[in-house]
């Protein structure tokens, strides 16, 4: 425990050290704002009288969002494996009285940090929102931030997968997308599922691995049970695979 | 760490009373010491390490007993940072078995590391932090008790004369620099068994010399298991000097055993104007010469090397023997072999068999 807080905080440290990462936070934050705006300026272009009664917006509810994320998260988690590799100091950490779980959970502890740090200066936003004239529903607001911190996890946990298995950090970004975007386009399956095989099962299966139908879900303020043991049971078996894509260097 | 599991690790240590690190002993500047197990620092018996095809460790075995300093040298690619990984249990071996201080390196690895102060070649450490974030952070994954911690920092930094460099961010740091955090790192948190894999590459013989004088300081209170291709350096820092070859141990002496090979071994080279073949029929009959070897015969100067029983040095006999005979003495010189000598007769393959 006392481990994993030490790596954490070396982690999460070491991330603020590069000015990369401001450079995302900046870019991140105006693609964001850009996007709530938007979806601000169309919810006025309803006449005053539908805004009075409330507009469910659906500020965190997918869409730009989530493609965002896609590409974002590997930048972020690129460098948490890779880079050890690569210069080496993965022996001087292994060396030390540390587990391999102890290690990928502090990894991935700093990026999914790291990942919801992203979303603070867009929180900015929401204090413009709060000036809605209508009443304005909170609750998806906050079921769409929960949602969006569980996705994070998933791809956090995606991505640190990837930097796992390279040492190169730029393969691991490309490999950390492709991962992403295999978990993202699988309601394209789902489709082709129902028209080839014509098969109820595979069509409920697939559209149950729908991440971005979750991800509205909880924009529209439904927060399901399963959805979450979802997002959880991809999280660890991620972090599963890490642990043993560390345990490698031991096989060979 | 959670009461219940301390309480867990007081009873394992109890019950286990005779191996392992005892750090209870330790005070902040007394070295961590190792007690009760009558087993060495280090055990290691019959160690195989293949790579697919590669043999890249062949039955390797051997001991080192507390405060022992072994110079590990070999060729590149003869097993040097294998053996180092397997004994600092980054990876396993095909066959055979590593204890440290009586513990097993696989089954208590964690116990092991805790033991153990490991520098990996090329010092592969966090470039970015400054140099004493740096040993705070390793000092607290090594479980140094945090009110020992800036104790024990201090005096790492003053072991290797990098209080200067404290404050300053580890990537902006000479070479020089960077090898002596990394060892300080090695001795933060007071290891009993110090490993390290070629602490003096890549510096200029300044640096090189520093990091020795370092070395020299480390001997009275570790075990150290030190790697290295520069020869020198291990003859001077050294107790016991290993030479592997080709995944083999080809020879293992300690430093008075050394000296006593290259005493013995010690040969005499003579440069006499005279006919080689009664040159050499006359030294043979000296009393204490084993043996004779012509070295050629250049203008009338035969030139021979001659092994004598024990190393005896035979220069006055023989040189009392080439006057009486009336023959010019041209050179008459003793030689003992070097460490750099006998690393290539063992490493090339010619010569000099394990004892």
């Amino acid at each position: 425990m006392s481990n994993w807080f030490t790596l954490t905080r070396r982690e999460v440290g070491s991330f603020f050290y590069s000015i990369i990462a401001y450079v995302v936070f900046v870019v991140f934050a105006l693609l964001v704002g850009w996007d709530i705006s938007s979806q601000l300026k169309y919810a006025l272009g309803f006449s005053s009288e539908l805004a009075s009664y409330g507009i469910p917006l659906r500020l965190f509810g997918g869409g730009l969002p989530l493609i965002l994320l896609l590409l974002i998260t590997p930048m972020i988690t690129m460098r948490l494996l890779a880079e050890e590799r690569k210069s080496g100091t993965l022996e001087t950490l292994m060396t030390a009285p540390v587990t391999d779980v102890e290690v990928v959970l502090s990894k991935f502890t700093a990026g999914w940090i790291v990942y919801l740090a992203l979303w603070v200066p867009s929180l900015v936003l929401l204090l413009l929102v709060s000036q809605w004239p209508g009443d304005l529903e909170v609750g998806p607001i906050f079921s769409g931030l929960f949602g969006i911190a569980c996705l994070g996890a998933v791809f956090v946990s995606a991505g640190l997968f990837a930097s796992s298995l390279t040492s190169n950090q730029i393969v691991a970004a490309i490999l950390g997308t492709v991962i992403n975007f295999v978990l993202f386009l699988v309601p394209v399956y789902s489709i082709q599922a129902r028209l080839f095989a014509g098969s109820e099962t595979a069509d409920r299966i697939f559209s149950h691995m729908d991440i971005s139908a979750h991800l509205q879900d909880f924009g529209r303020g439904l927060i399901d049970t399963s959805t979450v043991v979802y997002y959880v049971s991809l999280t660890g078996f991620f972090l599963f695979l890490t642990v043993r894509s560390l345990e490698a260097r031991k096989w060979s | 760490m959670s009461k219940s599991e301390r309480i867990r690790r007081e009873r394992r240590k109890s019950s286990k009373q005779t191996a392992g690190f005892d750090r209870s002993k330790a005070g902040p500047a007394e070295p961590t010491s190792f007690h009760g197990s009558p087993d060495s620092m280090l055990d290691v018996r019959n160690l195989t390490k293949r790579y697919g095809e590669t043999l890249a460790l062949d039955d390797l075995s051997f001991q080192v007993d507390q405060g022992e300093v072994v110079g590990f040298l070999g060729p590149n690619g003869a097993g040097k940072t294998t053996t180092i990984r397997i004994l600092t249990g980054y990876i396993p071996a095909t066959r055979g078995t590593v204890r440290v201080a009586g513990l097993d390196v696989l089954r208590e690895s964690r116990k092991v590391r805790e033991g153990i102060g490991y520098l990996p070649e090329n010092v592969p450490i966090y470039t970015d932090m400054r140099v004493i974030e740096y040993l705070r952070f390793r000092a607290r994954l090594k479980k140094v008790p945090s009110r020992e911690i800036p104790s024990r920092i201090e005096e790492s930094l003053d072991r290797c004369g990098i209080r200067e460099v404290r404050r300053k961010v580890i990537a902006n740091l000479s070479r020089g620099y960077r090898q002596r955090v990394g060892l300080a790192d090695t001795l933060v948190a007071n290891p009993p068994l110090l490993i390290l894999d070629e602490p003096t590459s890549g510096l200029d013989p300044n640096q090189r010399r520093e990091v020795k004088r370092l070395l020299e300081n480390l001997r009275d209170r570790h075990t150290v298991f030190l790697s290295s291709h520069i020869l020198a350096e291990v003859e001077s820092v050294a107790s016991r000097v290993m030479i592997l070859n080709q995944g083999r141990k080809v020879l293992d002496y300690r430093v008075p055993e050394l000296e006593r090979h290259f005493r013995e071994s010690a040969q005499i080279e003579v440069s006499i104007r005279a006919g080689s073949q009664e040159a050499a029929s006359e030294l043979r009959g000296i009393e204490g010469v084993r043996e004779v070897e012509s070295l050629g015969e250049d203008q009338g100067v035969a030139r021979f090397r001659i092994s004598t029983e024990a190393g005896r040095d035979l220069r006055e006999q023989i040189g009392a023997k080439v006057s009486a005979r009336g023959w010019p003495l041209l050179e008459l010189a003793r030689r003992t072999q070097t460490l750099e000598e006998l690393f290539a007769g063992v490493t090339i393959g010619r010569g000099e068999k394990l004892p």
